[in-house]
C-alpha cells in the first residue's frame, strides 16, 4: 500500500466499518466488508479519487452487507424486507450503551427499513453532510432530507410505543 | 383551551423538520403556538429532541486494525490486472505450443492401425478390381494396385503408407 492509500484507509475504516457493523449485526462479516471494500478501492484507485472516496466506500460497504443479509436469510431481494431486522445484538458492546433509553433507541433504529436505517445511521451517528449520504444512497438532498425527518418520525412512534 | 387533534396530526408531521430548523417561518410560527398549548405536542417534542441527542450520543465503532493490516497484505500480493491477462495468456500460448507439437515418430498402436487399414483398403481395391475386370477379361494386378496404393498415400498424406506399402510388396 503507497502512503495516500493507507491515509485514505485511515480515515474512512471507522465509517466503513460502522455502518457494516450496524446492517449486518455480525462483527465478522463487517469485517470482511471493511476488507472488500478497502480492496475494491485499491483496484478502482485510478478511478476513485477526492471527495467521491467516502460515498464509493459506503456504497460497497452497504451493497456487500445488504447482500450479506440477502444471503443469510434466503430471502428474494426485497430492500424493505431486508431491512427488518430481528432483535439481535447491537453493534456496540453492550456495555457502552450508557442507559436503557439508548438501547432502546439503538434497537429502534435498528428496527428501520432501508434506506431509513442507514440514513439515520449516517446521518445521525456518523455525521455525515446531506451531499455525501446522498450520493451514498444514489438520492437526491431533497430525498434524504424528507427520508430522514420520516425515519426520525417513526423512531419517535416507536418508541412512542414501548 | 380545546386540542385540536387534526392540528396535532400536522405537528407530528412537522416536528422532526421543525427541529432541523427546516420548516419555513409561517409553518414555524404556527407550530410554536400550538406547543405552548397542547401537552400532548409538547411530550411529542421533548421526545424527538430526546432522540435527536441519544442518536448524538451513540457510541461510535471502530475499526480493529487486523481488519486493516489484512486489507494490506491482500493489496500488496495483487497483480495489476493487465500484469495478470498478459501472465495467464503466456501461460495459455505456452501450454496450447507444447501440446499441439505434432509427434514426429508415430507409435506402434498408429502404425499398426495404418497398416489394418491399408490392407483393408486393399483388398477392397482388389476386390473391385476382380468385379470390374470381368467384362473385359483382365484380372488386377500388384502394376495395377502400385498407383492406387500411390494415390492412397497422396490423398492421406500420411508417410506410414508407404512404409506399408513397402512392407506388402515384400510378402
Amino acid at each position: 500500500m503507497d502512503a495516500d492509500f493507507q491515509a485514505t484507509v485511515r480515515a474512512h475504516k471507522d465509517r466503513v466499518y460502522g455502518l457494516a457493523l450496524h446492517l449486518t449485526g455480525n462483527r465478522a462479516e463487517a469485517e470482511d466488508v471493511v476488507q472488500e471494500a478497502f480492496i475494491k478501492l485499491w483496484r478502482h484507485s485510478n478511478k476513485v479519487n477526492g471527495a467521491s472516496v467516502l460515498p464509493w466506500l459506503l456504497t460497497v460497504a452497504r451493497n456487500t452487507s445488504l447482500d450479506l443479509l440477502r444471503k443469510r436469510r434466503l430471502l428474494p431481494v426485497n430492500e424493505e424486507l431486508l431491512a427488518r431486522t430481528e432483535a439481535r445484538e447491537p453493534g456496540p458492546d453492550a456495555s457502552l450503551l450508557q442507559d436503557e433509553f439508548q438501547r432502546r433507541l439503538y434497537r429502534a433504529v435498528q428496527a428501520l427499513n432501508e434506506p431509513y436505517r442507514s440514513l439515520v445511521w449516517l446521518r445521525d451517528i456518523e455525521g455525515l453532510d446531506y451531499d455525501t449520504i446522498a450520493a451514498t444512497l444514489a438520492l437526491s438532498l431533497s430525498q434524504v432530507k424528507v427520508y430522514l425527518h420520516r425515519a426520525r418520525r417513526k423512531l419517535r412512534h416507536n418508541l412512542n410505543e414501548d | 383551551m380545546k386540542i385540536d387533534t387534526n392540528y396535532c396530526e400536522w405537528v407530528d408531521e412537522r416536528l422532526e423538520t421543525f427541529l432541523a430548523r427546516e420548516l419555513s417561518d409561517a409553518e414555524a410560527k404556527l407550530l410554536q403556538t400550538h406547543l405552548q398549548h397542547c401537552g400532548h405536542c409538547q411530550r411529542a417534542c421533548v421526545l424527538a429532541e430526546r432522540i435527536e441527542a441519544g442518536l448524538r450520543s451513540l457510541p461510535r465503532l471502530e475499526c480493529p486494525n487486523s481488519v486493516i493490516d489484512h486489507v494490506g497484505k491482500k493489496s500488496q500480493r495483487r497483480w495489476p490486472v493487465w500484469a495478470a491477462a498478459a501472465a495467464i495468456g503466456a501461460l495459455a500460448l505456452g501450454v496450447s505450443f507444447t501440446f499441439n507439437q505434432p509427434d514426429p515418430r508415430p507409435s506402434r498402436q498408429e502404425l499398426n492401425q495404418a497398416r489394418a487399414e491399408l490392407r483393408l483398403a486393399m483388398g477392397y481395391i482388389a476386390a473391385v478390381g476382380q468385379l470390374a475386370s470381368r467384362d473385359v477379361g483382365r484380372t488386377i494386378t500388384g502394376n495395377t494396385l502400385h498407383p492406387i496404393a500411390q494415390g492412397l498415400k497422396l490423398q492421406l498424406n500420411y508417410p506410414l503408407i508407404e512404409v506399408i506399402h513397402s512392407e506388402e510388396s515384400q510378402t
